[in-house]
């Protein structure tokens, strides 16, 4: 029998369904835990992570605000407006960029189409007239990017482009959360700058596949977002080296993330489709034991972004993993895989192995400082 | 025995948090009985207060409803005079922030997206392309783009115009939208010899342009001044205008060349998506 | 995280309910506080939505905001919310006591009483200050006026939020930060984070163990978030009717879906408004510690000068910080950090032992004294008929090797106006490194050497009491001998390279007319 192809393996893990698109967001979250073969799995499969916890009843507790949703659209549409007529100013005023500077051209849809892949087309065109001198584009409104992500081809949508500053192309990032005095939320500023070099990588790319220097895309981007308490953009040019080295690294990584099917049963399925009565094909307990058969990596900050999270969470407390209990408490238990065997040391039900007979002593001293002096249950 | 009124809040308010709890659970028949248990226990609370539910959903602000006597306006006629104030193709929402701030009251945008197509579709059922434009006195119609001669996205344009105000070039969105800014600027003024003060809205529409404009504006917290807007449109206009004219020339040119004056008014993507309207 | 707490946390963990952190209270609690609950809309940078905010368990007031994108309706909000704040920061403002301080010493004035803002956690703490920012420059007069309650509004609340950075001090605290000092879940700290979720833990419902009953706490439908992000899902339910508050045909109509978004709010905010009172009551359950007055009276005092900051000048905090009042905060900050963790330790014994664990502090027992010894004065030795120095003795027997060597300066938290000088450390014997596990010997001793508080006495006897009793348990710690900070100069002598010396901030136009939208 010939090897499967892994494309193909994703793709029947996941089962009808059409694929989910693989989006800088996900892309930037695998980078925030990368050790999790289940999330890079599900993500290159395409599966709807949301709907398959919900499956195996542990429904995500998050989701998005319509106001945050009208909000972001809203402060985009003004962006854009008359002839993205702020983001000109912006750049004239912030960035020097000269008036006779005016030229946009607008890749939301290409006559009348917007499929990704036309789109795409379009935009590498664009860039590599740009980049041979034929055209001149101050402003590249919602240029549409490629990036190959573990054999999926992930279509990618950076706000805007422009390659006017110093000759160099800029990703733009429009974001509605506010720079107050200056100063914007640091973890939402951090994930804009996850998600443009994520833009930035793919821009490369792209570069690359007209033969072009991948020098000319700058390892910096223009975050917008609006200014104090008002509708005013604020622009500022983000530094995003590190950002890059990272994400390159874990795209790196994740092209292998079909390998990491090979662990799974021949019978193992995603599959969340629901037959011609409305029932699911798979049922919770076939699809527990999937997700149970990739390896996680679970830790508390996997609450605030991954759809799996309590799903995983069950299954380290189960297992007693420290890690669940913080990096605190992990990084205080070198060599100890389970909060059972720590307190085991403590109490003295379990013998130390030498390599613990260390921070065994310290933990037995710490609960017995603990008992004397006044410690206890609430 | 009916509901109190507040027996029956007091139950709405617990729909309600039946229906967020289906969706977390995604249970869609228990959200689909919860939704419609609320949408009963809303007409029955309608009943109560003794009002007809939602009367007019879209309307934009109860206090500034369009007068009765501006309802006779057709949509069309409305967008027109916004539409000739501009000067350029633009967006809906600009025209009906326009006709807010100078004639009377907001328009309904999605309508407003609407009506090109509409126009569209009046001109084909006119048949011969000939005829198009005797038959009315003007159409809502596209801009179009200077590459593929397709209806640029999202932009309203007038049949009166000639081509080469209707075609956009790369420089086309900033060159329009100056004309926006000067053509307002010069209402704004004529307003104010006039004797007429400025709405509110329409001071507030002139600032945006004026803060986006090199020298149109000395301090950001000032009153926009329509003769300052004027001069620094012309300025920049000025530096723009070589290249943004012949490529509107050329594009009109092909465009008369290549295309039927169907197409030149509606551009040449455009025969497919009014195919799939009608299909549909 | 220290070890104690990750004993703490693992005991939590199995045990399935919160471990006692301290033996304690560490923050004042006013009587009473005035707690604050807002929620703010998604994705805005400070557009308040709700709040529920009172001074009475029992009496809560509601805010709402019906169109939280209007201008106008929130700066009625923080009308609002001045009119129910503002009576209860004048309501402190009635008795004050005379103090000394300074150098040189002077007489000085503080009220009493302070204002304490209660808020369920960090976010809330991020919101007053963002509320307080929006609402501080805004001018009374002109276009744009708004009522003159609000920049007063804005100014208190930015106080608070600048007191707020101050671990010591009880101006305005988080609820989910004063619990989880005092106690310790089998969760980690982003699951803590959680009111509902926190407090399950601590305190659980009858027959469920506070993990079962925390787990059930995160539940939206049964909690919703403690603000000031709301729960997604409820913001569906919001927004259907914030549009048909705009659209409803008619007064009535718009009244009655006016009712229905202020009780949906409410069904949002109740739950976290007992909570809060449940937190206080717990906390208020837990005895407080002996330096918590002294930093409540500083607290005082300093509410007592911002008062009268608002009553002469009145001027607002400025946007932006000046460098030297930067620098001279920063300062101010490492010394406050400083001394309030080694004020709790010496609190609190269960804190110290943090301190036992890593080398800063041992606990024995008295087994020897030398209650009359007098030393001679002077290294040289001469005698010359000069009086000694009166130093008495104690000696302290330690199971491990007290980790404080000869000749170091401690205190002892039990009998803090005494210094004391460790002289001696002697090893008993019976413990050498052979015998590693089998425990520590016949142990160590340590002669201390005392010098003051005997009752200002200069020779023996001491008073009775003053000097540590055969017997007794004592804890030696090298803490709480603070270094004051490096002088920063005054406002006045701000060098050049830091700005020169600050201008007083008047707002400007653009404060003022800042939009908020």
């Amino acid at each position: 029998m010939l090897p499967q192809q892994p494309e193909d393996r994703l793709a029947r893990l996941r089962g009808p369904a059409s694929p989910e698109p693989y989006t800088a967001r996900k892309i930037t979250a695998l980078t925030a835990n990368p050790a999790c073969a289940r999330r890079a799995v599900l993500d290159a499969a395409g599966v709807d992570k949301a709907l398959l916890a919900t499956r195996i009843g542990f429904e995500p507790r998050f989701g998005q605000s319509p106001f945050a949703l009208t909000r972001g659209q809203a402060f985009e549409t003004l962006v854009a407006w008359g002839g993205y007529a702020e983001l000109v100013s912006l750049l004239r005023t912030e960035l020097a960029v000269p008036v006779t500077e005016a030229a946009v051209a607008d890749l939301t849809e290409v006559a009348g189409n917007s499929a990704p892949a036309v789109r795409a087309r379009e935009t590498q065109r664009l860039l590599e007239r740009i980049a041979a001198g034929d055209e001149d584009r101050l402003i590249l409104g919602h240029p549409m990017l490629t990036l190959d992500v573990a054999g999926r081809t992930a279509f990618l949508e950076p706000d805007a482009l422009t390659h006017r500053i110093g000759g160099r192309f800029y990703a733009v990032e429009i974001r509605s959360f506010p720079a107050i005095d200056g100063q914007a939320d640091p973890a939402r500023t951090a994930e804009a700058v996850k998600q443009a070099a994520v833009h930035v990588i793919a821009l490369r790319q792209a570069f690359h596949r007209a033969g072009l220097p991948p020098e000319a895309v700058a390892d910096e981007f223009l975050l917008i977002c609006p200014k104090d308490f008002s509708n005013r953009p604020y622009g500022r040019l983000l530094d995003l080296r590190q950002e890059l080295d990272a994400v390159e690294f874990q795209l790196g990584r994740l092209r292998r993330a079909a390998d990491l099917t090979e662990t799974l049963p021949a019978d193992a399925s995603f599959d969340l489709a629901e037959d011609s009565a409305g029932s699911p094909v798979r049922d919770a307990g076939e699809l527990d034991a999937s997700v149970g058969a990739l390896e996680a990596a679970y830790s508390p900050s996997c609450l605030s972004f991954c759809e799996m999270s309590r799903y995983c969470r069950q299954e380290a407390e189960t297992a007693g993993e420290p890690a669940r209990l913080g990096s605190g408490v992990r990084n205080d238990l070198p060599g100890i895989g389970s909060t059972r065997t720590a307190l085991g040391l403590i109490d003295g039900t379990v013998e130390p192995e030498p390599e613990q007979a260390e921070i065994a002593e310290l933990l037995r001293t710490a609960a017995r400082l603990r008992d004397l002096r006044g410690g206890g249950a609430a | 025995m009916a509901e109190s009124l507040e027996e029956l809040e007091a139950r709405m308010t617990a729909l309600r948090g039946a229906v967020r709890g289906a969706l977390r659970a995604r249970d869609k028949a228990a959200l689909a009985r919860s939704r419609s248990e609320l949408r009963a226990a809303e007409a029955a609370w309608h009943t109560v207060l003794g009002v007809a539910p939602d009367t007019h959903p879209a309307a934009p602000d109860p206090a500034q409803a369009v007068p009765i006597r501006e309802q006779a306006v057709p949509v069309r006629e409305q967008v027109h005079r916004a539409l000739a104030l501009l000067g350029a193709p633009a967006s809906p929402k600009l025209i009906s922030s326009v006709h807010e701030a100078f004639f009377h009251g907001p328009l309904v945008v999605p309508q407003l997206a609407a009506l090109r197509r509409d126009e569209e579709r009046a001109a084909l059922a006119q048949g011969s392309a000939g005829a198009v434009a005797q038959a009315r006195r003007y159409h809502i119609c596209a801009a179009l783009t200077h590459d593929r001669l397709a209806p640029a996205r999202g932009l309203l344009a007038l049949s009166t115009w000639p081509l080469e105000r209707r075609v956009l070039g790369p420089l086309g969105p900033r060159t329009d939208f100056l004309t926006h800014a000067g053509r307002l600027a010069e209402h704004a003024e004529r307003l104010r010899v006039s004797g007429c003060a400025p709405s509110e809205s329409g001071g507030r529409l002139l600032r945006r342009f004026a803060l986006n404009i090199p020298g149109a504006h000395e301090d950001e917290h000032e009153e926009p001044e329509p003769g300052r807007i004027i001069a620094a449109v012309r300025t920049e206009a000025a530096m723009h205008g070589a290249a943004d004219d012949r490529q509107r020339t050329e594009t009109a040119a092909r465009a008369r060349a290549q295309l039927s004056s169907a197409q030149q008014l509606f551009g040449v993507a455009t025969l497919g998506v009014v195919r799939r309207g009608t299909e549909a | 995280m220290s070890l104690l707490r990750t004993v703490a946390t693992l005991r939590a963990a199995a045990l399935g309910r919160a471990e006692r952190l301290t033996t304690v209270r560490h923050q004042q609690l006013a009587d009473p506080p005035f707690v604050f609950i807002p929620l703010a809309l998604a994705g805005e940078a400070c557009a308040p939505l709700a709040a529920m905010a009172g001074t009475d368990a029992g009496h809560p007031v509601l805010l709402t905001v019906e169109q939280p994108r209007d201008r106008t309706r929130r700066f009625r909000f923080a009308e609002q919310l001045a009119d129910l704040l503002l009576p209860y920061v004048d309501e402190c403002r009635g008795d004050s006591e005379t103090y000394e301080a300074g150098r040189p010493k002077e007489s000085r004035e503080r009220f009493t009483r302070a204002p304490q803002i209660l808020v369920p956690n960090q976010g809330g703490i991020a919101f007053t200050r963002l509320l307080g920012r929006s609402t501080r420059l805004r001018r009374t007069d002109g276009p744009y006026a708004v009522a003159p309650s609000v920049p007063t509004l804005g100014k208190w609340l930015t106080w608070a939020a600048d007191q707020a950075d101050f671990p010591g001090s009880s101006t305005l605290l988080s609820m989910t930060r004063m619990l989880g000092d005092h106690w310790a879940t089998g969760q980690s700290s982003t699951e803590d984070a959680h009111l509902a979720a926190l407090l399950a833990w601590i305190d659980p419902p009858p027959g469920m163990t506070g993990a079962q009953a925390a787990r059930l706490a995160e539940d939206p439908a049964r909690h919703p978030p403690a603000g000031p992000a709301t729960d997604p899902l409820f913001d569906r339910t919001l927004s259907e009717l914030v549009t048909a508050y705009g659209t409803a045909a008619g007064d009535r109509a718009r009244a009655a879906t006016g009712r229905a978004i202020e009780a949906e709010l409410r069904t949002q905010l109740a739950p976290t408004w007992d909570l809060m009172w449940r937190g206080i009551e717990l906390l208020r359950a837990l005895p407080p510690g002996g330096h918590v007055e002294e930093r409540w009276a500083l607290d005082r005092a300093l509410f007592t000068g911002y008062a009268s900051h608002l009553d002469e000048s009145g001027l607002p905090q400025p946007r932006r910080d000046h460098a030297a009042g930067a620098a001279r905060r920063l300062a101010r900050l490492e010394d406050a950090v400083a001394r309030y963790e080694s004020q709790r330790a010496f609190d609190d014994p269960l804190v110290m032992a943090e301190y036992e664990l890593s080398g800063e502090a041992f606990t024995g027992t008295v087994t020897a004294r030398e209650p009359d010894r007098v030393i001679e004065s002077g290294g040289g030795g001469g005698r010359g008929g000069k009086a000694g120095l009166f130093r008495p003795l104690v000696t302290l027997r330690t199971e491990q090797r007290p980790p404080i060597g000869e000749g170091e300066t401690v205190l002892s938290p039990d009998r803090p106006g005494q210094k004391a000088e460790i002289l001696t450390i002697r090893d008993l014997g019976g413990s050498d490194s052979s015998d590693s596990d089998g425990g520590a010997g016949n142990g160590f001793e340590a002669d201390i050497q005392l010098s003051g508080g005997f009752g200002g006495k200069r020779k023996p006897p001491a008073p009775p009491g003053s000097i540590p009793e055969i017997g007794e348990q004592l804890c030696y710690t090298t803490l709480g001998q603070y270094v004051a900070s490096a002088q920063l100069p005054d406002d006045a002598d701000t060098p050049w390279t830091h700005g020169g010396p600050p201008q007083p901030y008047e707002p400007t136009h653009e404060d003022a007319e800042e939009t908020w939208e």
